[in-house]
């Protein structure tokens, strides 16, 4: 079990959260860059110190601002893989992964016979005369991987594995990666601003915004029930946050957002709820559309229209409404109702299209 | 117009370097045409020049280990920590480098001297420094440890942070990673440093003849030779300078190749 508190300073960025990672099990912070991720790795590393908190692993503690304990990044039986890897680049593959073990003084017997299963291990047994800057991305990571685990660290840090590689392998190397990270034993915090990279990997997820946590769970949660602007828009649900709540004949409730009223079904509502529509429960009309059975229309104009996927079947429109909504349509609507950036439509969804959620 | 200023540029470029190379190179050949080479070779023979060219050898590579010894921990101080004071102790391992010769032999003098703050106590143990072969020594290194710490400190700071904070997650303490990590990736630099250390030690006179004097076989260095041999056989003079030029020359040059091949 990692459980860790950190608070730390700068002049214009300040992070305070709180960890906990069961023993084995992979947790990935998501957020946009600047959102605390890495400064969160290297505080766990002991790369940086934190202004104050408690880091404490499987018993042991590593950090105790108020006990005054700080141990060194040597110390701390970590592995940690910064975003370009940091093979070094004077030594081979070989030397890159005795590296730890040689600093550890152990004998050559051993370290050769550690250093051959972690290279079969992570299937870069072949490379381990080369220097690492003629290796492709994926073996970097591999070669990188081999080397921290062949320590044995009791917890692995990668930051940003996925994003120095190009567009063609990463895919390939995102599943490799995937099958060897759940092969490992070893606890695991995956640092990514991809939120879908966050769903592949983490058992739980965390979702920093700002250096604080906005929304942990299982990646179940965080895909149907997003707590911040960053995931609703990688997933693309319209995500509002309620101020207050009326209730309103026939089941209703009218809840007030920042940018405008919206009816939702239902008259328990909690306090500041947030409010996710799929883009794909939004109608789009021409003119205003006779009394229906949707309960919420609003009327603005087309301000992007984006086929998603790109030259795909189906297109996101995004519209100037209050509150901002983005519809996802068929192309054929598109043409049908000839939409053009600063068309003026009306868009309308159920109440009982609306999530409501605490 | 444009072709005409691009002739006038490369022109004045071309009459810059060749003035340069000039100014470098008649000298030697001056040198060399002065005294027949045969005459030299003959002259290399001699008991005084010889004492002069191995102790010069012997004393500019002491004190480039020495230099080493106290420059490379100077110089990765400087190139990898903050710490008050530093701006001082950045101009102190400069100055060597402005200050004439001649006052460095007598502030070493001040100091080791009979009297000198430390030569007083050194004296108590039976140990007196100046005038010996060990004086030339830190005369040497006195004069010649700035032009290793500037280049090893400018070599130690392009090392990336991330590659020593890598091999500090892999368990290497700082002893380790310097010399696993930090040197073997400023390899380069480093020797450069090294490389111009020793020439300038080699050709060290003001600070030697001041602190160390000049008694030959025991502190006469090949500069000091130079000097008292023009008095009274030029071309022994002469012989010592071509020896001198072509060893910092040949010092240069590997160093050239050597960083080649590093990088």
């Amino acid at each position: 079990m990692l459980e860790a508190r950190l608070a730390i300073r700068y002049s214009a960025f300040a992070l305070d959260l709180e960890l906990a990672v069961p023993p084995g099990e992979t947790l990935v912070l998501v957020g946009e860059s600047g959102s605390g991720k890495s400064t969160v790795l290297r505080l766990l590393a002991g790369l940086s110190q934190p202004n104050s908190g408690r880091i404490v692993m499987e018993g042991t503690t590593w950090f105790d601002s108020a006990q005054q304990i700080n141990l060194p990044p040597q110390e701390r039986q970590i592995g940690w893989l910064p975003q370009d890897y940091g093979l070094l680049p004077h030594l081979s593959v070989f030397e890159n992964v005795a590296f730890g073990l040689r600093a550890r003084r152990l004998a050559a017997a051993e370290i050769l016979e550690r250093c051959q299963r972690a290279l079969e291990q992570f299937g870069v047994a072949d490379l381990a005369g080369r220097r690492p800057g003629g290796l492709s991305g994926g073996q970097q990571q591999r070669v990188a991987l081999a080397r921290a685990m062949v320590l044995r660290p009791r917890l692995l840090l990668l930051d940003e594995p996925l994003a120095a590689l190009d567009v063609q392998t990463k895919a390939q190397v995102r599943s490799d990666l995937r099958a060897m990270l759940s092969s490992l034993p070893c606890t695991t915090i995956f640092v990514t601003h991809n939120p879908l990279e966050a769903v592949v990997f983490g058992q739980r997820i965390a979702v920093l915004d700002g250096g604080r946590v906005v929304q942990s769970g299982t990646p179940d949660r965080l895909l149907r029930q997003p707590r911040s602007p960053y995931v609703a828009a990688f997933t693309g649900v319209n995500l509002f946050l309620g101020r207050s709540s009326v209730p309103q004949p026939g089941g209703l409730s009218r809840i007030e957002t920042e940018q405008g009223p919206v009816l939702v079904s239902g008259t328990e509502i909690g306090e500041n709820p947030f409010i996710a529509v799929s883009p794909r429960e939004i109608t789009l009309y021409a003119a205003a559309p006779a009394a229906g059975s949707a309960q919420n229309v609003f009327r603005g104009p087309v301000v992007e229209i984006v086929p998603e996927p790109p030259f795909g079947e189906r297109v996101r429109v995004v519209l100037g409404t209050r509150p901002p909504l983005v519809a996802e349509v068929t192309q054929a609507a598109v043409d049908r109702l000839g939409l053009v950036v600063g068309t003026p439509v009306y868009a309308s969804f159920k109440a009982t299209a609306v999530s409501t959620y605490s | 117009m444009r072709l005409l200023r691009t002739i006038g540029v490369r022109a004045l470029v071309g009459l810059a370097v060749g003035g340069l190379v000039f100014l470098l190179v008649l000298p030697v050949i001056s040198l060399l045409f002065r005294t027949p080479p045969g005459e030299l070779i003959t002259r290399l023979g001699r008991p005084e020049i010889q004492q002069a060219l191995w102790l010069s050898l012997e004393t500019s590579l002491l004190a480039t280990a020495l230099i080493l010894m106290l420059g490379l921990p100077t110089a990765y101080l400087l190139a990898s920590r903050e710490f008050p004071g530093k701006r001082v102790l950045e101009v102190l391992v400069q100055l060597p480098m402005v200050i004439p010769p001649t006052v460095a032999g007598l502030i070493l003098l001040l100091t080791f001297g009979r009297a000198g703050l430390l030569g007083k106590s050194l004296g108590a143990w039976g140990v007196s420094l100046p005038f010996t072969t060990a004086a030339v020594v830190v005369a040497q290194a006195f004069m010649a440890t700035p032009f290793f710490i500037g280049p090893a400190r400018a070599g130690f700071a392009t090392v990336e942070h991330r590659y020593r904070e890598v091999a500090a997650t892999l368990g290497a303490g700082e002893f380790y990673s310097f010399f696993r990590v930090v040197l073997p990736l400023s390899l380069p630099s480093v020797l450069a440093g090294t490389a111009m250390a020793c020439a300038r030690a080699l050709g060290e006179f003001g600070a030697t003849i001041t602190f160390a004097g000049n008694l030959p076989g025991v502190t006469q260095t090949m500069p000091l030779a130079v000097y008292v041999e023009m008095q009274h056989d030029l071309g022994a003079a002469i012989t010592l300078s071509v020896l001198l030029i072509l060893l910092s020359f040949g010092l240069l040059l590997a160093l050239r190749y050597g960083q080649s091949r590093v990088r």
